[in-house]
């Protein structure tokens, strides 16, 4: 009798603090807790080892698969070097699909522990969730005593599956504390080479890759890319959002006004973008909030789109080339018209001389 | 109180909280009950 009063008494004490373990958890946790659970969820290790151990950056890129496959670093630097010779710094954070909600939380950890002139938000193209659910990567990034304000203002339906999902992950996240890192994978090795892109030399749906190299130089300035005209309130850059969504555009707006730090959002191509549908400028967001994209003509002229997209919505090399070589104009035009400075890549150089 | 009466409460608190558990578990996302998936996807 006595035992199974003890044992109920223990199985109410556990589930209670299981219930209950995003309130506490994080007590007892690193923020960078989640470079022990990368194996199975994609590269959160490696964008965790940016965020929490990185360094002052010029530009951070930060979206989903279709940045970690669009931008060639390399090509960018060459780009904005053959404009500017100078060097400039960047970085791509990515995950897999979209998430405002997760890059938000991405961005106030990279910007508490460095800082960047530029952040890059990839525009949402789509919503495979018809954006219902918070990103399921976000309850690896998500505290709630560290935004409490925004958690309770949330729509409840929102704010309970954000929980759940942490309730359901906090076991692992304990035991990725006590166990440590579980060991990276080769894929998380190859994101890490190039600056947090992942390229593929792949032909479009598995046909032979042809590597193709544009001659014509890339002109683009930023007029050429700045769409204009007005943000209809439900909709971002023409895709549909939510009003939780929205909070989340808030939430990131108001971030980047504390640290001084200017955002565009960028659309990338996708097969079957037309470039039409032009969104906006918008004042509603006072930190610098423009809205930019790259059609497919533009990048790629009259050539055969599919020698620069490895799927539909996905560029391989040739086109990440591209568009790398094309966005490192765009920075050196944004530079050139005093619209941003940047520096960090010459302070690095700089810190390393003086060493 | 007595130890009868008691345990009668832990056990109705164990089962409300069983409760609570699976109504909260119907918030969690199907991506996120499959991570595999997503590993699969990268």
């Amino acid at each position: 009798m006595r035992s199974r009063f003890f044992a109920l008494l223990v199985a109410n004490i556990i589930l209670a603090l299981f219930l209950t373990s995003p309130f506490w958890i994080w007590n007892f946790l690193d923020e960078e807790s989640v470079t022990a659970v990368s194996r199975r969820t994609g590269n959160n290790a490696l964008a965790a080892e940016y965020i929490y151990h990185g360094r002052d950056i010029d530009v951070l890129f930060i979206g989903s698969s279709q940045l970690r496959a669009g931008v060639n670093h390399e090509s960018l630097r060459e780009g904005y070097r053959a404009a500017t010779g100078k060097d400039i710094d960047t970085l791509t954070i990515a995950h897999n699909w979209d998430g405002l909600d997760l890059v938000y939380f991405k961005l106030r950890d990279f910007l508490e522990n460095n800082k960047t002139n530029l952040v890059v938000v990839e525009s949402p193209n789509y919503d495979p969730e018809a954006g219902n659910y918070p990103h399921p990567d976000t309850k690896f990034f998500f505290r709630i005593s560290d935004d409490p304000e925004l958690f309770w203002e949330l729509p409840k339906t929102v704010s309970l599956k954000l929980y759940a999902e942490q309730v359901l992950v906090a076991p692992r996240l304990l035991l990725g504390a006590i166990v440590g890192e579980t060991g990276r994978d080769e894929m998380h090795k190859k994101v890490a080479a190039d600056r947090g892109a992942l390229l593929r030399s792949q032909g479009f749906g598995g046909q032979a890759f042809q590597p193709t190299d544009i001659s014509a130089k890339c002109q683009l300035t930023v007029d050429d890319v700045l769409l204009s005209s007005s943000l209809p309130d439900e909709k971002l850059f023409g895709i549909p959002i939510q009003h939780w969504e929205r909070q989340f555009l808030h939430a990131i707006d108001s971030l980047l006004k504390q640290n001084s730090t200017k955002v565009i959002f960028v659309r990338f191509p996708y097969k079957s973008f037309a470039g039409t549908g032009l969104v906006e400028r918008n004042s509603e967001f006072p930190a610098y909030w423009d809205d930019y994209a790259f059609t497919n003509e533009q990048l790629f002229g009259d050539h055969n789109l599919e020698l620069f997209y490895y799927d539909r919505v996905h560029l391989n090399t040739n086109g990440a080339s591209r568009f790398g070589e094309c966005m490192g104009g765009v920075l050196a035009d944004m530079e050139s018209k005093g619209i941003i400075t940047f520096s960090a890549a010459s302070d690095t150089a700089q810190k390393e001389l003086l060493q | 109180m007595t130890g009868e009466r008691m345990r009668k409460i832990l056990l109705a608190t164990l089962w409300i909280q069983i409760g609570c558990a699976i109504v909260l578990f119907q918030f969690v996302g199907p991506k996120s009950l499959n991570p595999a998936a997503i590993y699969g996807q990268f």
